[in-house]
C-alpha cells in the first residue's frame, strides 16, 4: 500500500466513508506510523476550521498522545481483563502457620528435645558446637490450629508412604533419600502390621 | 459505512484489547470532548486534564459498554460526568447555563455563547483560521466544492457525487487532494 492511498484512507476514514475491510489494516498502520496519526490529527483540525469549531490547535492534537501514554503507563490498572480473584488473607495467615509448625515439628523430630521451660521450648542441637536455639511458640488461634493439626497429620501420612514405598517398590531395596530421611522419624512408624516397614539396614 | 457502524467496529476491537482501535476513537472525539469539557472547566490546561482522565475512564469502561446507544453519546456522559466530578473535588460550582447541556445539540450552542479564550489561544485559532481560508480559496473549483460539502455542509460521498455529477471515488479523491493542500498550509503552524 503507497503512502498516498494511506493518506486517501486518512481522508475517508474522517467522513466515515472508510471500506469496512480496509478498518483493520489502516488502523494498525496508522498507529505504527506517527507522521501518518499526526496527519490524522491535522486533517481533522484542519476540518474543524473550517467549521469555525477549532481549539487551540496545539494542545488539542497532543490529547491523543497523552491518553495513548497514559494508558501504557498505566496498562495493569487501564487493562480491560476482568481482575483476577485474591484468595482471602486468611488463607495466607492459616497456610503460613501451618507451614510454621510443620517445620517446627520437624525439627524437633530431628534433634533431641529438652524440657520446655514455660512459653519457650528449647532445642538443643545434637552436635554440641551448636549453640541452642531458641524459638519461642505462640499459641494459634483455634481455626489455624485445627488446620495445622491437619496439614501435620498428612505430612505424617506423606511420610509414611514414602518409607513404605521406597521399601517395597524396587527388588534391590534400594530406597529413596526422601525415605532415608524421614525414616529416622519415629512418625514414620505407625503403618499397618500388613505392611510392616523394617526401617533398619 | 455510517459512523455507528465504523465505531461499532473501533469499539468492538478495542474491547478485545486493541489499543489502536481506542486510538482511532480518541482521534475521532477529542474536539468534540474538550469542547464538552470547557463548557464546565474553563481553564484550557484543566480542560484537557479532565477530558483526558475521561478517555481514560472510557476505556476501562468499555467492557461494559453494551452498544445500546452509541458510542459518542456514551462518551459524551462519561466526559460530563468526569467534568462535574472535578468541578466538587476543587469545590467549584459548575457553570449555570439556560440550555439542557445533557442534549448534545442545545450544548453546542451553549459553548457558541460562552466561548472565550486567552489573547494568545483567539490569536491562534485566528492564524489558522486564516491559513485554512487562504489555501481554500487558491483550490480550483472542484475541489473548494468537494470539501465545503463534506466539512461544512455535512454531505456525504454519495450526496455529493449526485450534487456534482461524478463518481463516489472521484468525490474521495477531491477531497482528499482538498485537504492535502489545506494541510500543507497548517502544517507548519501546528507542527
Amino acid at each position: 500500500m503507497t503512502q498516498k492511498s494511506l493518506e486517501e484512507q486518512i481522508s475517508a476514514f474522517i467522513d466515515d466513508e472508510l471500506d469496512p475491510r480496509e478498518l483493520p489494516l489502516f488502523t494498525a498502520q496508522v498507529s505504527r506510523n506517527p507522521d501518518l496519526r499526526r496527519k490524522l490529527l491535522r486533517y481533522r483540525l484542519a476540518g474543524d476550521c473550517l467549521r469555525g469549531e477549532h481549539q487551540r490547535a496545539g494542545s488539542v492534537m497532543d490529547l491523543a498522545e497523552r491518553v495513548q501514554a497514559a494508558l501504557i503507563a498505566d496498562a495493569p490498572a487501564a487493562s480491560m481483563a476482568p481482575p483476577r480473584r485474591q484468595a482471602p488473607a486468611w488463607r495466607w495467615t492459616a497456610l503460613g502457620a501451618a507451614a510454621a509448625v510443620v517445620l517446627a515439628v520437624a525439627v524437633v523430630m530431628q534433634a533431641p528435645v529438652q524440657q520446655p521451660t514455660g512459653s519457650e521450648t528449647m532445642l538443643a542441637a545434637s552436635d554440641s558446637r551448636l549453640s541452642p536455639i531458641t524459638v519461642a511458640v505462640q499459641p494459634l488461634p483455634a481455626p489455624v490450629r485445627a488446620e495445622a493439626q491437619a496439614a501435620a497429620a498428612r505430612q505424617m501420612r506423606m511420610t509414611s508412604y514414602l518409607v513404605y514405598h521406597g521399601e517395597f517398590a524396587g527388588t534391590l531395596s534400594s530406597r529413596t533419600v526422601a525415605s532415608r530421611i524421614v525414616d529416622q522419624d519415629s512418625g514414620a512408624r505407625w503403618m499397618p502390621a500388613r505392611h510392616a516397614v523394617h526401617t533398619h539396614d | 459505512m455510517t459512523q455507528e457502524q465504523i465505531d461499532r467496529q473501533l469499539v468492538r476491537k478495542a474491547q478485545r484489547g486493541d489499543r489502536a482501535a481506542f486510538d482511532m476513537l480518541v482521534i475521532k472525539y477529542q474536539q468534540k470532548i474538550v469542547k464538552l469539557v470547557m463548557r464546565y472547566v474553563r481553564d484550557p490546561v484543566e480542560a484537557l486534564d479532565v477530558s483526558q482522565e475521561a478517555f481514560i475512564k472510557a476505556y476501562r469502561a468499555l467492557p461494559n459498554f453494551r452498544g445500546d446507544s452509541a458510542f459518542y453519546t456514551w462518551l459524551y456522559r462519561i466526559a460530563i460526568n468526569t467534568a462535574k466530578n472535578y468541578l466538587v473535588a476543587m469545590q467549584r460550582r459548575p457553570m449555570e447555563y439556560d440550555v439542557d447541556l445533557q442534549d448534545p445539540e442545545q450544548a453546542d450552542i451553549a459553548a457558541r455563547l460562552r466561548d472565550d479564550d486567552s489573547p494568545e489561544g483567539i490569536a491562534q485559532r485566528e492564524q489558522l483560521r486564516e491559513a485554512v481560508e487562504k489555501a481554500i480559496a487558491s483550490l480550483p473549483e472542484e475541489l473548494r466544492t468537494a470539501i465545503t460539502l463534506r466539512e461544512v455542509d455535512g454531505l456525504s460521498y454519495e450526496e455529493i457525487a449526485q450534487a456534482m455529477d461524478c463518481p463516489v471515488g472521484t468525490v474521495r479523491s477531491r477531497i482528499f487532494r482538498a485537504r492535502e493542500a489545506i494541510d500543507s498550509s497548517i502544517r507548519p503552524l501546528v507542527e
